[in-house]
């Protein structure tokens, strides 16, 4: 249970790694600091309106203005010097942000903004007690992360990154701004791990390291999808979310990180592409 | 197509004469202990160590331009000064032993991770660097989490190097150590570029389908490549836990990761001095903010800030020579503009 609702969760996070592969040939590391700033975006938000919904809107908002400042000033320039230059950015700006959370908010221990009901109990068949926030949860980033993948798949925005996607220069040439395009990408990638992470935050305690572990479920699930496949994302999600669940219960709690590497590794000397991966 | 043959032969020379060279501009650090304060003195010894574990990871990274990132690199640093901390805690062998015991497993790792993470080639070896950030993380929880062996976050109190009732003597000494793992660095540099191994390398440069072709066991010279990086990396990390005396597993982490690329991507990748300028640079910076902290915590709406503000101020160095000069850094923008002033030509 839990780990299906993890799952669909590291889907999304995993999702806009994904995308940010594919339009830029880049793995950002900095995709799970921008989940962090988010969150604590979204507990500063809070401490002024009082309302978890508006915190939310105000928080996602002030991220997308967050990214579109770092991409601008940082990622594009940096591009100019190559991949792995623009990789040891993304880097970079990872522990930068860290450091900036550390100095305003402090190294203290919080408790995140619940958008939904956070103490609610279900009384499932079986006899089994679930917690209902997780649910909730659950079926929202469920929604989302359909929505998301349809509107990549259906609207002419999603046709036009795909485009960009599978073949760059093909995509400039039948006149795809390529630029808006990466932008708009990876902004729609932030915003999801930032949703993502507003909605995991209540399950934890929130603290400046505690995204610190999404970045390797990001990099697992996105492998595991095959890059470039969104929708490989989901049962790669599910499937990591499952190993982290059943392996942190049934065998060792504190090495459930070193399972979804074994099983990223085992999977990936199967299948090199991932679980859906064509080439 | 010829003219790119015979200028990638000069660089070669050039590499070749440049890291013998560098080891000229060294000799006035051999002096260093003799002259200057404890204090500077083991501040060096922290610059080498970086510079060591930069070079190696540029090495692999940028230098022979084998364009493997590695993220182990922090973890087999830890995993050095780990094998030859616990050897010394519970064997009670010797760290001149110990060490290269480091080293050696380390390259064991690196071995590994090449056997397992090669196998794909993707576009900028992406499989290699989940993986090696994968092993970095696994190794980091191991330590933490033996709670029995490793003594978990606390660490171990180690044995030092040389057992002296003299502090300056016992400084002095860790420091020439130090110094001469650097030296052999920079010769199995010097020797790699001229041994078939090397050539190897620069073929797999040029083309890697043509190095293939023309016999050349791609997987081979670049897994050997991994292999002495990592080695070094243990080396370094088995020398720094008996210098400072203690060993925990924040040596694996991220942060010593960033040190490494902010140093050697500064620095100048592609280059012998641009690492070790970078390492230099960048330990005299983190010093020079240190030196000022007490005077700006004076300020009251400073002090909360005080205790992330010299790695903030770094980071932030960092992005911005990132965006303006990429991965040439300091070395390979200020030093080739000297050169050309001075009419210095390579080789």
């Amino acid at each position: 249970m839990d780990g299906v609702v993890l799952g669909t969760l590291y889907a999304m996070i995993g999702l806009g790694l994904c995308l940010v592969w594919g339009l830029m040939g880049i793995l950002n590391f900095a995709h799970n600091n921008f989940l962090l700033v988010a969150v604590y975006l979204a507990l500063f938000s809070f401490s002024f309106t009082g309302n978890p919904y508006l915190a939310t809107i105000v928080a996602l908002a002030l991220l997308a203005g967050i990214t579109t400042i770092a991409y601008r000033t940082l990622i594009t320039p940096v591009f100019r010097f190559g991949v792995d230059a623009a990789m040891m950015t993304t880097f970079g700006l990872s522990y930068f942000l860290v450091i900036c959370v550390l100095m305003i908010a402090g190294p203290f221990y919080h408790r995140g903004v619940a958008i939904f009901p956070p103490d609610l109990r279900l009384q499932l068949p079986l006899g089994i007690v679930y917690s209902g926030y997780r649910i909730l949860a659950a079926a929202f980033a469920a929604v989302l992360l359909l929505g998301t993948v349809t509107f990549i798949r259906k609207s002419m925005f999603g046709t036009a990154m795909r485009a960009a996607m599978q073949d760059t220069q093909a995509s400039v040439l039948v006149g795809i701004r390529l630029r808006r395009v990466t932008e708009w990408g990876f902004m729609i990638a932030t915003l999801l791990a930032g949703i993502a992470g507003i909605i995991i935050a209540p399950m934890y305690t929130v603290f400046p390291a505690f995204a610190d572990r999404y970045a390797i479920i990001a990099f697992a699930v996105a492998l595991l999808g095959g890059l470039g496949n969104l929708e490989g994302v989901i049962p790669a999600g599910i499937i990591i979310g499952l190993t982290e669940a059943l392996g942190g219960v049934y065998i060792s709690s504190p090495y459930k990180d070193a399972f979804i590497y074994a099983i990223l590794i085992a999977i990936l000397l199967i299948r090199p592409l991932g679980l859906v991966g064509r080439k | 197509m010829k003219t790119e043959r015979s200028s990638s032969k000069a660089s070669i020379e050039s590499r070749i004469g440049l890291s013998l060279r560098s080891l000229v501009f060294l000799l006035p650090w051999a002096l260093i202990p003799l002259l200057a304060s404890p204090y500077l003195t083991t501040t060096f010894i922290n610059i080498m160590i970086y510079a060591v574990l930069a070079l190696s990871w540029d090495l692999i990274a940028g230098y022979y331009r084998l364009g493997i990132i590695s993220f182990a690199h922090a973890g087999l640093f830890g995993l050095g000064g780990y094998s030859s901390g616990l050897l010394a805690v519970y064997l009670g062998i010797s760290p001149f032993i110990g060490i290269f015991v480091g080293g050696l497993t380390a390259a064991v790792f690196s071995l590994l991770l090449g056997i397992v993470a090669l196998r794909f080639t993707g576009r900028f070896n992406l499989y290699y660097i989940v993986v090696s950030l994968g092993m970095s993380n696994v190794l980091q929880l191991v330590w933490i989490n033996q709670v029995n062996i490793t003594h978990g976050t606390t660490g171990l109190v180690l044995p030092p190097l040389f057992y002296t009732s003299n502090y300056l003597l016992g400084g002095a000494l860790n420091y020439y150590a130090v110094l001469a793992l650097l030296v052999a660095l920079i010769l199995t540099i010097a020797y790699i570029g001229r041994s078939p191994l090397g050539y190897a390398i620069r073929a797999i440069y040029e083309d890697e389908i043509t190095a293939a072709t023309i016999g050349v066991n791609v997987n081979r010279t670049k897994i050997l490549g991994i292999m002495i990086g990592g080695a070094f990396a243990g080396l370094a990390g088995g020398l720094y836990v008996h210098v400072t005396q203690a060993v925990g597993p924040d040596l694996g982490g991220r942060y010593y990761m960033l040190l490494v690329f902010m140093m050697a991507y500064a620095g100048g990748s592609g280059s012998i001095a641009g690492p070790i300028l970078g390492a230099l640079l960048w330990t005299g910076i983190y010093e020079g903010l240190g030196q000022i902290r007490p005077f700006l915590t004076s300020f009251e709406w400073f002090a909360r800030f005080a205790p992330y503000f010299q790695t903030f101020v770094l980071t932030l160095i960092f992005l911005v020579i990132l965006t303006f000069v990429g991965w040439r850094g300091i070395w390979g923008t200020v030093g080739e503009k000297i050169k050309s002033v001075l009419k210095i030509r390579d080789s």
